[in-house]
C-alpha cells in the first residue's frame, strides 16, 4: 500500500449527523455527499434507529490481505468508503475526530490520552434531538472516556462476548434510538502478538463475524424501524521490527505510513420491510 | 465516463458451468486475472466504483481497487437470477434462448430478461443523471455487461443480446454517455 487515501475521518459525523436528520456537530467538517446520496437511495424514509460498531485498529491492508474477513459485513452493507485517519494515528485522537468531525487542534486531543471531549459532538447532536444513546465500551478504552459526563447510557463491560450479549439485549429492548458499540480485541492483540499472529487474524475475523451477529439481531427485531448500520474503524497498524528483548512482529500504530492511516468505513441499511 | 470489468474466473466458469446468482468466489486464476487488470485500473481516474455485492465481484473489486475509489454495492449489478439452471453446465440451457428478449418461456426460478435488462438500465439512468462528468467503473457479470452495451446501442429487432457482446474475465470495456462504447486502448 503506496499511498493515503484522499479523504480524511473529518467528514463522517457530518454525514451521520445529515442522514439521521439532526443537527451537524457545530465543528465539523462537511459531509460525504456521495455517501449522502448513495444510502437515500437504498431508504427513502427517515431513519429512526442509529447502530454503529467501532472496530479498533482494522487497518486497510489487513483487510486487502484477508478480503474474506470482511465479507461479513460487506454483505450486509451497501457503501465502503476508504479513509484515512488524523495524526497522530491513535484511538483517541481519532475517535475524537470521527464524532466530532473536527481534527485533534480542534477537539482537543493531539496525543494519545483520554480526557473528556467538551466541544460539540454527534452524540450532543443526537441528544438535542432527544435521541437515546447507549455506549458501549471497556473501563480504559477511549470511547468508554472521551464521550463522558453526557446524557447518556453508558455501559463499561470489560469482555468483549458479554458486551456483544448486551448489545443484544438492547438491540431487542429496543429503548435506544442510538447504539455504539467500540470491540477493540484485535487491536490489543496486534499490540500484543503482532498484526497477523494467528490470534490476531482470528480476532480480525471476529470483528466482522460480530457485526454479522449484530446486523442480524437488528434485522429480526427492528422489523418496525429504519436504521442507519455502519462499521467504521479508527486507524490501522504496522508491524514493527523484533528487538533482542522481544523477538516478536509486534503490532503498532501512530505513524503517517498508509498502513496505519488507512481505513475503510462501512455504510448499510435495514429498512422496515426486511 | 463509465468502465466496466467482468470478475475474475470462477471454478464454475473453468468447468463451463451457468454461475448466475450463485455466490461462488473467484479462484486461482481468477485472482491473477484481477491483479493483472488492477494495473490498468490503477491508471484511470476514477470518482466511484459501483460493484455487484456476489462475492465474486467483491473480491474482484478488493484486488483491482488499488487507488482505495469508494465502493457503493448495488443489487441492480447483480448476475441474472438463473433459477434451476444455476450451476449446471452450459449445455444444459441454449445460450441463444437465454440471451433473447423475445423468449417467453422460462425454466423455473430464471428472472425474466426484460426485468434484468430492466434493472441494469434503471441504474444506468440513474449514473447517467448524477455521474455523468464523473469517472465511473462497474465491478460486474458477464451478463450485465451485455445489458450495459444495449444501454448504448438499439437492442436487434430478432432480441438477441449475445452477438459480439461477450466481456471476458477482468476484460475492461468504456462507455460514454450519448456516445458509446469507447476502445480502451484510447484509455489506458
Amino acid at each position: 500500500m503506496s499511498e493515503v487515501n484522499k479523504l480524511p475521518l473529518t467528514h463522517v459525523a457530518a454525514t451521520i449527523a445529515d442522514l439521521f436528520d439532526v443537527e451537524r456537530p457545530a465543528l465539523s467538517e462537511e459531509p460525504l455527499l456521495f455517501v449522502e446520496d448513495a444510502v437515500r437511495d437504498l431508504c427513502r424514509k427517515p431513519f429512526d434507529r442509529l447502530f454503529i460498531q467501532n472496530p479498533d485498529c482494522m487497518a486497510q491492508w489487513m483487510i486487502n490481505k484477508y478480503p474474506d474477513a470482511m465479507y461479513p459485513v460487506q454483505k450486509l452493507t451497501q457503501i465502503a468508503v476508504p479513509l484515512h485517519s488524523v495524526m497522530p494515528s491513535v484511538t483517541p485522537v481519532n475517535f475524537g475526530t470521527i464524532y466530532t468531525g473536527a481534527m485533534p487542534a480542534v477537539h482537543g486531543i493531539t496525543e494519545y490520552r483520554k480526557p473528556v471531549i467538551t466541544i460539540d459532538s454527534l452524540f450532543d447532536s443526537m441528544i438535542r434531538a432527544g435521541k437515546k444513546i447507549a455506549l458501549l465500551g471497556q473501563k480504559s478504552c477511549s470511547m468508554s472516556n472521551i464521550w463522558l459526563e453526557r446524557d447518556m447510557d453508558y455501559f463499561v463491560i470489560e469482555n468483549e462476548g458479554e458486551r456483544a450479549e448486551k448489545v443484544r439485549d438492547l438491540i431487542i429492548e429496543d429503548k435506544h434510538d442510538v447504539i455504539v458499540v467500540w470491540t477493540g480485541k484485535y487491536d490489543t492483540y496486534d499490540h500484543k502478538y503482532g498484526p497477523e499472529d494467528p490470534h490476531s487474524v482470528a480476532a480480525f475475523y471476529q470483528q466482522g463475524q460480530l457485526f454479522e451477529y449484530f446486523v442480524e439481531t437488528i434485522k429480526r427485531n427492528w422489523k418496525n424501524h429504519n436504521a442507519l448500520i455502519g462499521f467504521m474503524s479508527d486507524h490501522g497498524c504496522h508491524a514493527v521490527e523484533p528487538t533482542e528483548e522481544n523477538k516478536r512482529h509486534l503490532g503498532d500504530h501512530g505513524t503517517d505510513s498508509p498502513l496505519d492511516l488507512n481505513v475503510v468505513h462501512y455504510y448499510g441499511v435495514v429498512t422496515e420491510k426486511e | 465516463m463509465l468502465y466496466l470489468i467482468r470478475h475474475g474466473q470462477t471454478n464454475l466458469n473453468k468447468t463451463r458451468r451457468w454461475n448466475c446468482q450463485s455466490d461462488e468466489d473467484i479462484n486461482e486464476e481468477g485472482i491473477k486475472q484481477a491483479e493483472a487488470a488492477a494495473d490498468a485500473v490503477e491508471k484511470l481516474p476514477l470518482d466511484l466504483i459501483l460493484c455487484s455485492p456476489l462475492i465474486r465481484t467483491r473480491h474482484t473489486c478488493e484486488i483491482i481497487n488499488r487507488n482505495h475509489v469508494p465502493v457503493i454495492y448495488d443489487k441492480r449489478l447483480m448476475e441474472r437470477c438463473g433459477g434451476i439452471i444455476t450451476g449446471q453446465p452450459y449445455e444444459y440451457y441454449d445460450h441463444d434462448l437465454y440471451y433473447n428478449l423475445n423468449t417467453k418461456d422460462f425454466p423455473e426460478g430464471m428472472e425474466p430478461l426484460s426485468d434484468f435488462m430492466g434493472r441494469v438500465h434503471e441504474l444506468l439512468k440513474e449514473v447517467e443523471e448524477k455521474y455523468r462528468e464523473k469517472n465511473v467503473l462497474l465491478v460486474t457479470h458477464g451478463g450485465v455487461s451485455r445489458c450495459v452495451k444495449y444501454y448504448f446501442e438499439p437492442i436487434p429487432e430478432n432480441g438477441a443480446i449475445n452477438k459480439d457482446s461477450k466481456t471476458q474475465n477482468c476484460e475492461i470495456r468504456a462507455f460514454a454517455f450519448g456516445v458509446g462504447e469507447i476502445k480502451m486502448e484510447e484509455q489506458v
